[in-house]
């Protein structure tokens, strides 16, 4: 008694008069006229301190000013996000539990893994992340650039040592698509987050990483970028080029962004999309948000939803043509 | 030269109220049995983020030490490791404890956990750059065979009767530990098509399973009216302890190395610190019999090595942004959300923050000192809750705990079963150490194989891979040096039995109709049949990368259940222990029904409620207790307001959504 009543009062002065509102299962909502008069939950398929954690929370800082309720994150971390995401399937369509999602596990997954959600398991509220996938080597490389990397290829199919974050995350489907696209193979080794294959890199045990710009940018001079898998050079890496402009059309990136449950009433879906819309064309927004070393694509409504399906289409063919699918 | 520069920083009151209250927080948590260090973290990241950065991250750096330490209270007060990183204090701490000796091994325990930490801040402070550099040495092949070496560390936890269950139990840990989807082919394994399977068995929830809710029901197991055990006077002991801890001062810095060294490499946390530390002790020590019977060196050792493992997994951390530990993984967003990436900038742009966040880390070793000596006689205390309130509330607290690990009501059930099993472990004489054991080393193990096996066919020679690395040779020489030298002791000691028994009784094989139904022989039989089937209808389907391991796994299982059946052939027959079975099996099936009962209809809290009035009711009947009306209005008030006091604590200060049911 004595140890909860210490953790209690303890708790009680570190966070100050923290009144966020009790949050229970999502309860009967009357219509959607004053949606939302409860607190809404945002799942995240990442532990906190995750870098999807850390934006979604900046993101819900703001939600309160928008919403008149707050926007409560719960952690739903494991199986490389489908514990959250099976999770979310299941949800009441009501509005008041949201997901955080990311592009393109939540499109990839469901084809080659059995999991409960499908692509078509998320109405994609409004979009705030963009990371495009880039391949790096270490300064030592004989490798100086991604022709170098392609001939070498090449001539040594599955000799050169490729890692990635795991296996049908976007770093993967860039190599995927680069083998395809220049006719090469490579030796893939999935690691677990874009941390471990880092170190990998670092260390020396792999020979090329494919990797998020937003981590590799930060490394400056442990590693060269050979190529950005976007359809223009990126603005901090101007000197980069894409795999476009060498002649393979090698376009992934990690997105970020928030979606609704399938079978979420229409005018709920438009009052979420129009409220995070907001939040994320304001100022002091993209300012933490860029602080945090988040690379923004604002993004909402009808063109997101085409965005959608569109790298849906192409990542199902993908994996079909490469065999990935059964 | 940054480190005097910022001295002075420490002086702001803000950051010493910070640091006392992050280090309470962090003490209350890891004692808590079912709530580990980085799920505090976890749950404090958020409140971070309006705090100034030298606050938010010394906050959770005072949590992260405070919880690692505070595991050891709830391990040598009821045998149940209150952090993942105290599993091995239990091995010393209980029995200590048990002697009536509970405040000396709290005073020893928190002494040792001081300066282990105290080491490993220095390390962070003066030597990160280039100590992170060994993070980066540690590919698959280092991974895997300081994995394998982990598993040699089995022969710690037991006598030679158990050695032999005790290395099952490691088989039965790893094959656990493979449930999931492969991670170098994608391939599901043993997930019986239930999704929540797919991301294999969360380690946290399997550890509050074998270890408290297993002593749980070992609780109902010995049921009595009183307290668990008596405590000496609290007088003198602090100085008493303190000068055993710099008696051992060798073992101390050692261990304190060691933890250290163990938290750079990535992944492996204080865990795998506190065991490999443990072994290490009972290796060279003097008296390696005594281990196990509740003697200092073997709290100092796992102690002092786990909360070193705090500033040894910040290094690689704060150098190259990779975690050592699963909470610096954690603590990472409470660096990114104040727009701090690791790396160098850390240590030039932002070398103001960084070490004044370092030194703070130091001074919150002295107030987990201070917090620590004034806490334990209180901590204490808990010992005189009535038994038939104790186990109850353990069992609530491992499913308000595990459900909090993230948010997901299948690791409760995940955690019922795994106490049950470590339960059965228990009474089949196996340690539930090993299993956990298995557990924790077998994703690093499976991880290093595979990626190892993958890099060196590029290079030609898959196996050769493993044997290029200076680190992997001292490696396996120290796995060659290991098992040469339990097998070495194992001879020597039943050569000396033999010699002395001789005079006495002749020892024969017992005749194998009476042996067939014995303890022992069910084990072997288990085993071996479990192993076969699994291996048979199972293992050998699946593809040949994912079915690698677990294919090895179960082929040794049935190996070492034939090896069990032969020598303890040679022990005498242990009669059954009569145990109360019903009243355990009342007990798991009354939990099982508060768990879906609250999942589904009444919610937790409500369900909580109605469990603790239960339970202590129904054992006052077991225990022929009196029953007065009174007697429950107490009962009935304890238990509201404990639940209330969870309510506070998760719904309105920390955000879990925990289950309502349909009534909320």
């Amino acid at each position: 008694m004595i140890l909860t009543f210490l953790f209690l009062t303890v708790l009680t002065a570190c966070s100050g008069s923290d009144d966020a509102a009790q949050q229970t299962n999502t309860g009967n909502p009357s219509g959607s006229g004053d949606f939302p008069n409860q607190p809404i939950q945002m799942i995240v398929s990442y532990s906190a301190g995750a870098a999807t954690d850390t934006q979604a929370r900046i993101l819900a800082q703001y939600a309160v000013d928008v919403f008149g309720q707050p926007v409560v994150i719960v952690n739903m971390e494991g199986a490389g996000g489908s514990v959250g995401w099976n999770h979310f399937s299941k949800v009441d369509p009501n509005g008041y539990t949201i997901a955080a999602y990311n592009l393109p596990h939540v499109l990839s997954k469901p084809l080659v893994e059995n999991t409960e959600y499908t692509p078509e398991t998320f109405i994609p509220l409004a979009n705030w992340g963009y990371d495009p996938v880039v391949f790096g080597v270490l300064p030592n490389s004989p490798y100086q650039t991604i022709d170098d990397l392609i001939e070498a290829a090449k001539s040594n199919p599955e000799k050169i040592t490729i890692g990635n974050a795991g296996l049908y995350v976007g770093q993967h489907l860039a190599i995927l698509m680069l083998e395809e696209e220049a006719g090469i193979k490579f030796q893939n080794i999935p690691f677990d987050g874009a941390a471990d294959a880092q170190a990998a890199l670092l260390g020396g045990t792999i020979d090329v990483q494919a990797g998020n710009l937003s981590d590799m940018y930060r490394l400056v001079d442990q590693v060269r970028i050979l190529a950005v898998a976007a359809e223009e050079r990126h603005k901090y890496l101007p000197d980069v080029p894409t795999f476009m402009e060498r002649g393979y059309n090698v376009v992934m990136s990690t997105d970020r962004g928030v979606a609704a449950v399938d079978g979420t009433p229409p005018e709920v879906v438009e009052r979420l999309t129009d409220g995070f819309l907001e939040i994320m064309n304001r100022e002091d927004f993209q300012a933490d948000m860029e602080q945090a070393g988040a690379d923004l694509l604002i993004m909402g409504g009808e063109e997101l939803q085409q965005e959608f399906e569109q790298r849906a289409k192409m990542i199902k063919d993908l994996l079909t043509r490469m065999g990935h699918v059964k | 030269v940054e480190v005097i520069s910022v001295l002075g920083n420490l002086l702001d009151p803000s950051l010493i109220i910070v640091l006392f209250v992050g280090t309470i927080i962090g003490i209350v948590i890891g004692a808590l049995p079912g709530f580990t260090p980085t799920m505090g973290v976890a749950l404090i990241v958020p409140f971070t983020f309006t705090m100034t950065p030298v606050e938010g991250l010394t906050l959770l750096g005072a949590i992260y030490g405070g919880s690692v330490y505070g595991g050891s209270i709830a391990a040598i007060l009821l045998n149940i490791p209150g952090a993942p990183a105290s599993f091995a204090t239990i091995l010393d701490g209980y029995p200590m404890a048990k002697k009536g000796e509970a405040l000396k091994a709290l005073y020893i325990a928190l002494v040792a956990s001081v300066i282990g930490g105290f080491i490993s801040c220095i390390a962070l402070l003066l030597f990160s750059p280039p100590m992170a550099e060994l993070a980066l040495r540690f590919g698959p092949a280092e991974t895997f065979w300081v994995s394998v070496f982990g598993l040699t560390v089995i022969a710690s936890l037991g006598t030679t009767k158990e050695l032999v269950k005790g290395l099952l139990g490691g088989t039965l840990g790893l094959l656990i530990g493979t449930i999931g989807i492969s991670p170098t082919t994608g391939t599901p394994r043993f997930t019986f098509g239930l999704p929540d399977l797919t991301g294999g068995v969360n380690l946290v929830a399997a550890l509050i399973g074998l270890f408290a809710f297993s002593q749980a029901l070992v609780y109902f197991e010995q049921l009595k009216d009183g307290v668990l055990m008596a405590l000496e006077k609290v007088k003198g002991i602090l100085w008493k302890s303190i000068k055993i801890v710099f008696r051992h001062s060798g073992l101390t810095f050692f261990s304190g190395v060691l933890g250290t060294i163990i938290g750079i490499i990535p992944g492996a946390g204080g865990q795998v610190a506190a065991i490999i530390s443990y072994d290490q002790a009972k290796r060279y020590s003097k008296n390696k019999e005594k281990f196990g019977t509740g003697i200092s060196e073997g709290i100092i050792a796992p102690e002092s090595a786990n909360n070193a493992t705090m500033g040894g997994a910040l290094i690689p951390l704060l150098t190259l942004g990779i975690p050592g530990s699963p909470t610096a993984a954690v603590l990472l967003g409470g660096l990114l959300i104040h727009g701090l990436w690791p790396g160098p900038d850390l240590f030039t742009v932002n070398a103001d923050v960084t070490y004044t966040f370092m030194v703070a880390l130091l001074a919150a070793q002295i107030v987990m000192l201070v917090c620590g000596a004034l806490g334990i006689p209180l901590f204490a205390k808990v010992l005189k809750t009535p038994q038939y309130y104790l186990a109850p509330i353990i069992l609530v607290l491992c499913v308000f705990g595990t459900f909090a690990i993230r948010n997901f009501t299948f690791d409760v059930y995940v955690m019922v079963v795994c106490g049950i099993i470590g339960y059965l472990a228990l009474k089949a004489g196996i340690h539930p150490a090993t299993i956990v054991l298995g557990i924790i080393l077998c994703p690093y193990l499976e991880r290093g194989l595979q990626r190892g096996l993958l890099l060196g066919e590029a290079e030609g020679s898959s196996i050769g891979y493993f044997f290029t690395s200076t680190i992997s040779w001292v490696m396996i020489a120290l796995i060659l040096f290991s098992i040469t030298a339990t097998i070495v002791m194992e001879i020597r000691k039943s050569r000396k039995e033999k010699r002395e028994q001789q005079t006495s009784v002749q020892r024969e094989n017992i005749p194998f109709r009476q042996y067939i139904g014995s303890k022992e022989s069910i084990i072997a039989i288990f085993f071996l049949l479990f192993g076969l089937f699994v291996y048979i209808f199972y293992a050998s389907r699946l593809e040949q990368e994912a079915g690698l391991l677990p294919g090895s796994v179960l082929i040794i299982m049935v190996v070492l259940a034939v090896i069990q059946w032969f020598l303890a052939r040679k022990y005498p027959i242990t009669p059954m222990p009569g145990l109360p079975w019903k009243l355990l099996i009342e007990v798991c099936i009354v939990t099982i029904l508060f768990i879906i009962v609250g999942q589904f209809v009444l919610g937790y809290y409500l369900a909580s409620v109605l469990f603790l009035i239960y339970l202590p009711i129904r054992l006052h009947r077991s225990l022929n207790l009196s029953l007065s009306p009174r007697r429950v209005g107490v009962i009935s008030l304890v238990s509201i307001l404990f639940i209330l006091i969870l309510y506070i604590s998760f719904s309105l200060l920390l955000n879990v959504p925990v289950p309502g049911g349909i009534l909320f």
